[in-house]
């Protein structure tokens, strides 16, 4: 069972939102359970398990803690990366690109939309949360992780399209996914050895084959679903071809 | 030597007006009459005897500018004079091509009209040449009346002229004044020249140093009010918050009410909530928390050109101090070029909304700028040189951010597209 923990100060709201939670998953026919309900910090942590993924409904303003729940999202995507985040706040409470930033949370839930409206956001969220999880089963969890001075950074690898150098700026690697293009400091080598599912095309280039859609074997130029391409290096041709073909 | 002070008071009138014209020459004639039996001492007497009169009309005393100008006319007048007499000799002795002293006590009443008018000559070219000046000149004197240096100014001409008159009575006493009146001139004019450009650096010293100091009081100003604006701001959120709270709980008790009443006033007070929400919209006074006065500066300079494009420019500084210590100029060119690339874009947009969000960790900063997105931006094509999301728009802004940020080591870009908002960070590591 999937366990979802809920953390709320107001007792009235905090009734209603596990009511809630406990119809969306009946609604999603979800294999979940309601295993924490918190109204304070304390007590979320008496009996909050780090090891364990899980999906979270946080209050953003616990008693007089202006970022309680932000604290506590922190510490949960620290200790597990995947788990899925869901504030449920007031409007101008929220500061939604620092909280972008540091925990990248699967929704925000606005107070001030009226309890019909959280009721809906709610099952909406565990249904996603079943299909993410359903989906994962199937695909590597991987995730690639940096780290830029004292922060860390984590990408899906599913999202990973290639990391790249520029001799211009020597040291430095750039990575290109899906939704965002980063820079931090590395050589491709450790980062070749550390994600053997990655593909050294050439000296500069380390790909997310699973990403590519076209190779044209004559031209060697590999191109990605976000329409960047690559050169291919001779030595790596047949490798390529032969890793493309079981892929397929 | 009568005609040389009328036109010393015509120099001096011009500054003026010519309201004093007739005045003026009757107080040449009787200073010329007193000078005839004092030689070149009537000068100083003529000098002193002004400035005391000036000094003694109350109306006078607080115009500096008056004695200044005075006692400048008569630094110039006197360079001159000397210019006139020695150009005048010169000009004598071509013509005699006798080169004796002798030769101008013979031609005296040809000598002294032709110094005269020489004299004349050069008054006029000098005067057109200050009227190019005129407005540098104005300008130093604004200057010098906003800071109050016209003292200090009086007292350097005064200084200046009494040297002169010094060096002109010694040297006629020993009978010299017509043989070293070359190097006279020369001395005095360069005197005079380096003594008015002294005046230009020291003037502009003293305003930069003003400015500073402007400056200064102006940011604490600034601070003292942003702190206050802080304040009021988190009185009011908490009420908000504790408000909306309330108005949530009481919702299932009007609902299960059956007073139409109530339920209408329910209605009314809940649209009235989302008004006030708008109060917390865009509240500069969190810039205060940037220790950085450069950062903050643009920030806050940035707010305001939201404010006037109805641009909703957003800060979220959770944190109550960012430090910012190096690299900080190519922070602001950095800054400035993402926000305003945002602001370009959301100005297009129905959601007019950016926002800035810092967070810093030790010795990490994050500078988040994010603007909603309603279209496919090709990522990796926004950095090429050229590339705009406007037709009309050069597009070199993020091409050269990308060169600041390849130039520096602890600098670091990252561009993210979520939940259909655009957002830019720049990553700072070391202070």
């Amino acid at each position: 069972m999937y366990p979802i923990y809920l953390l709320e100060d107001n007792k009235l709201q905090r009734n209603k939102y596990a009511e809630f939670i406990h119809n969306g998953i009946l609604i999603n026919d979800a294999n979940m359970t309601l295993e924490v309900v918190a109204g304070t910090v304390d007590d979320f942590f008496k009996q909050y398990d780090s090891k364990k993924q899980a999906l979270y409904f946080l209050d953003m303003e616990i008693l007089d803690d202006k970022i309680a729940g932000l604290k506590i999202a922190e510490k949960v995507r620290q200790n597990s990366p995947l788990s899925q985040i869901v504030f449920i706040t007031t409007h101008d409470e929220l500061s939604l690109t620092t909280l972008e930033r540091k925990i990248a949370p699967m929704d925000y839930i606005l107070k001030d939309n009226g309890l019909e409206n959280i009721k809906q956001s709610i099952t909406d969220d565990i249904e996603k949360t079943q299909q993410e999880l359903r989906e994962y089963n199937h695909l590597s969890k991987n995730v690639l992780d940096y780290k830029i001075g004292s922060r860390y950074f984590s990408i899906l690898m599913d999202d990973v399209i290639m990391l790249y150098t520029n001799k211009d700026v020597p040291g430095r690697i750039f990575i290109v996914t899906k939704y965002q293009l980063a820079e931090f400091n590395g050589s491709l080598n450790t980062f070749e050895k550390d994600y053997p599912n990655l593909f050294r095309c050439n000296r500069g280039f380390l790909v997310n084959v699973d990403n590519a859609i076209n190779y044209d074997s004559k031209t060697r130029i590999l191109s990605f679903i976000d329409g960047s391409t690559c050169e291919v290096s001779f030595r790596k041709n047949k490798e390529l071809i032969k890793l493309m073909s079981k892929n397929d | 030597m009568l005609f040389a002070i009328l036109q010393l008071k015509h120099y001096f009138i011009r500054k003026f007006s010519f309201k004093f014209f007739l005045a003026d020459i009757a107080l040449a004639l009787i200073f010329g009459y007193i000078g005839l039996f004092f030689d070149e001492l009537f000068v100083l007497f003529f000098i002193g005897a002004i400035l005391i009169f000036n000094w003694c009309v109350k109306k006078y005393r607080a115009n500096i500018q008056n004695s200044i100008a005075l006692i400048m006319a008569a630094n110039i007048e006197l360079v001159l004079f000397s210019l006139g007499t020695y150009s005048a000799r010169i000009l004598f002795f071509i013509a005699y091509n006798q080169w004796r002293l002798t030769l101008l006590e013979t031609y005296q009443e040809y000598f002294i009209p032709i110094s005269l008018v020489i004299n004349l000559l050069y008054l006029l070219i000098i005067v057109l040449v200050f009227e190019r000046f005129r407005y540098q000149t104005i300008k130093l004197w604004l200057q010098i009346e906003k800071y109050h240096l016209g003292k200090r100014v009086l007292v350097l001409s005064l200084g200046i002229f009494i040297s002169f008159m010094v060096i002109m009575i010694i040297s006629d006493l020993q009978s010299v004044t017509a043989t070293i009146q070359a190097s006279l001139i020369i001395i005095f004019s360069i005197l005079l020249i380096f003594a008015y450009y002294q005046l230009t650096v020291f003037v502009h010293a003293i305003a930069i140093q003003n400015e500073a100091q402007e400056k200064l009081t102006y940011n604490k100003q600034l601070n003292e009010y942003l702190t206050s604006v802080q304040q009021q701001y988190t009185e009011l959120r908490k009420f908000k918050h504790d408000f909306q709270n309330i108005m949530l709980a009481i919702k299932p008790i009007v609902d299960q009410s059956d007073s139409q009443e109530l339920k209408d006033y329910y209605r009314d007070i809940t649209k009235e909530k989302n008004e006030m929400s708008l109060v917390s919209r865009g509240n500069i006074s969190q810039a205060q928390a940037i220790d950085n006065d450069l950062i903050r500066g643009l920030i806050i300079q940035k707010f305001f050109i939201a404010k006037s494009r109805q641009i909703d420019f957003h800060l979220e500084l959770s944190q109550k101090h960012y430090q910012f210590e190096s690299e900080v100029l190519i922070i602001v060119r950095i800054l400035g070029i993402l926000i305003d690339n945002a602001f370009e874009y959301a100005e297009e947009l129905a959601d007019k909304e950016v926002t800035c969000a810092i967070t810093q960790t030790e010795n990490t900063t994050e500078i988040t700028i994010d603007n909603p997105l309603n279209e496919n931006i090709s990522l990796k094509d926004i950095f090429q040189s050229g590339y705009s999301t406007k037709r009309n728009h050069s597009g070199f802004g993020l091409a050269n951010v990308r060169k600041l940020i390849n130039e520096s080591e602890n600098l670091y870009l990252e561009t993210k597209i979520v939940h259909s908002h655009f957002m830019m960070t720049l990553i700072i590591v070391g202070g």
